[in-house]
């Protein structure tokens, strides 16, 4: 099939296992999927840049669905994603001044590239460590991560101004409290900071960032697994629109692929989500830390096929390696959904 | 199956020509067109789901109502 705007001709059931693969890890994690759908969108031939734009595209798309759902299961705490978002923006900003910087020096390529391998390559080796470390001291897969007394740290912050004037409020002070996430009281500026660094980080890498910010809010503000994955759904929808907003101004859409993806993605979603009532918070994050991980070793290895001419059959490795990762998971998380809803009601069922 | 190849023709000139000629309603269109597919996506599944699991409660409880 001929997508008229990036003009290429792709096959439409690869588009439809692509949406259905980015659906069901977006629910799950609570990540848009921004580097699975363009290396998918590289293998089938799609050109870089339209691979970029259709990707954040279906990253706005599916993002919306996915946050709708967990807005549905009681997981997305709108007061936490609106403080993130107001330090998103200056920060994709500063990202994007650093971005122009390292495109005249001519280095941006492989510096984004070592950023992605040494940061996913950390986040992964962390998360998967935390797993098996709660778990052989629990021995549970519960809510419970290695770093909560450095959470409880995070909410204690004193950070001054102590109060600020905002104009119809008045004096209002500066520490909240999040009820949804659990959180009696936090200064706003930890929220607003780690938006900052979220947005400079996904400016930078050009993703969505939900990569980063589902592990900062668990591991270090404190909140509960499946809030941070709702919550952070929240942010990428800002993230993915302004993304979607400056490529289709520069025509690098493709809205007919991007709508196919779409529509198979909104059924992957409703896996994912689901999954997230049944599945225990920790498994969720082990397999979050493997995904990370394998996204680490593919950039790894795109970077090896770019830096050594006899090695460019790395690329198409990496691709594949990546999508086959996704797809498993995929396959794992249907299993354990299936598996855990013979065996018992979901949690909040049990609490009602 | 002329119709079908004749809609998609017509498609396939608009998406090329509109996104050339008019790139900031272009970008407009592309936002609102995926948004608003996502939101009827999500009302459809609700739908679908809240179908299939009345369908499947109502067939237990006539089935328990048998037992």
């Amino acid at each position: 099939m001929l997508f008229p705007n990036a003009g290429v001709t792709v096959d439409p059931v690869l588009l439809v296992l692509l949406g259905l693969i980015v659906g069901t890890l977006g629910g799950f994690f609570g990540v848009g999927g921004g580097f699975l759908i363009t290396g998918g969108l590289l293998v089938f031939g799609v050109p870089p840049i339209f691979a970029v734009g259709t990707g954040l595209t279906l990253v706005m798309g599916s993002s919306i669905i996915n946050m709708l759902k967990h807005k549905g299961l009681g997981h997305v705490d709108f007061r936490l994603g609106l403080l993130m978002v107001c330090g998103t923006v200056p920060g994709e900003i500063l990202a994007e001044r650093l971005n122009v910087a390292l495109l005249e020096a001519g280095i941006i390529g492989p510096v984004i590239r070592y950023v992605y391998v040494i940061f996913l390559g950390a986040l992964g080796s962390f998360i998967v460590y935390d797993y098996f470390k709660v778990r052989r001291s629990s021995g549970a897969a519960g809510d419970a991560v290695s770093t909560a007394s450095l959470a409880r740290k995070v909410q204690a912050l004193q950070i001054p101004p102590h109060a600020i004037w905002l104009p119809g409020r008045g004096i209002t002070p500066t520490r909240v409290a999040l009820p949804l996430s659990g959180i009696q009281s936090i200064s706003v500026f930890v929220p607003f900071s780690i938006g900052f660094g979220v947005g400079f980080m996904a400016g930078l890498l050009g993703a969505g960032g939900g990569f980063i910010l589902m592990p900062l809010l668990v591991y270090v503000v404190g909140v509960p697994t499946v809030m941070a994955i709702g919550t952070d759904l929240f942010q990428i929808i800002i993230t993915g629109s302004v993304g979607t907003f400056i490529y289709a101004l520069g025509n690098h859409v493709d809205l007919l692929m991007a709508i196919i993806m779409l529509a198979a993605a909104s059924a992957g979603a409703q896996v994912g989500a689901t999954a997230t009532r049944f599945v225990e918070p920790g498994r969720i994050r082990g397999l979050f830390g493997v995904t990370v991980l394998s996204g680490g070793v593919a950039v790894a290895l795109k970077e090896l096929s770019e830096s050594v001419s006899r090695l460019h059959f790395l690329d198409t490795v990496a691709a594949v390696l990546l999508l086959g990762v996704s797809g498993a998971i995929c396959l794992v998380i249907a299993g354990l959904l299936l598996r855990a809803a013979r065996k018992k009601p979901a949690p909040d069922e049990v609490s009602a | 199956m002329d119709i079908l190849r004749g809609m998609y023709e017509a498609l396939t000139e608009f998406l090329q020509e509109f996104s050339s000629q008019y790139p900031l309603l272009w970008a407009l269109l592309v936002m609102a067109m995926v948004a608003s597919t996502a939101l009827s996506l999500y009302a459809l599944w609700e739908l679908v789901l809240r179908w299939a699991i009345s369908a499947w409660a109502g067939s237990r409880s006539r089935a328990s109502g048998r037992g």
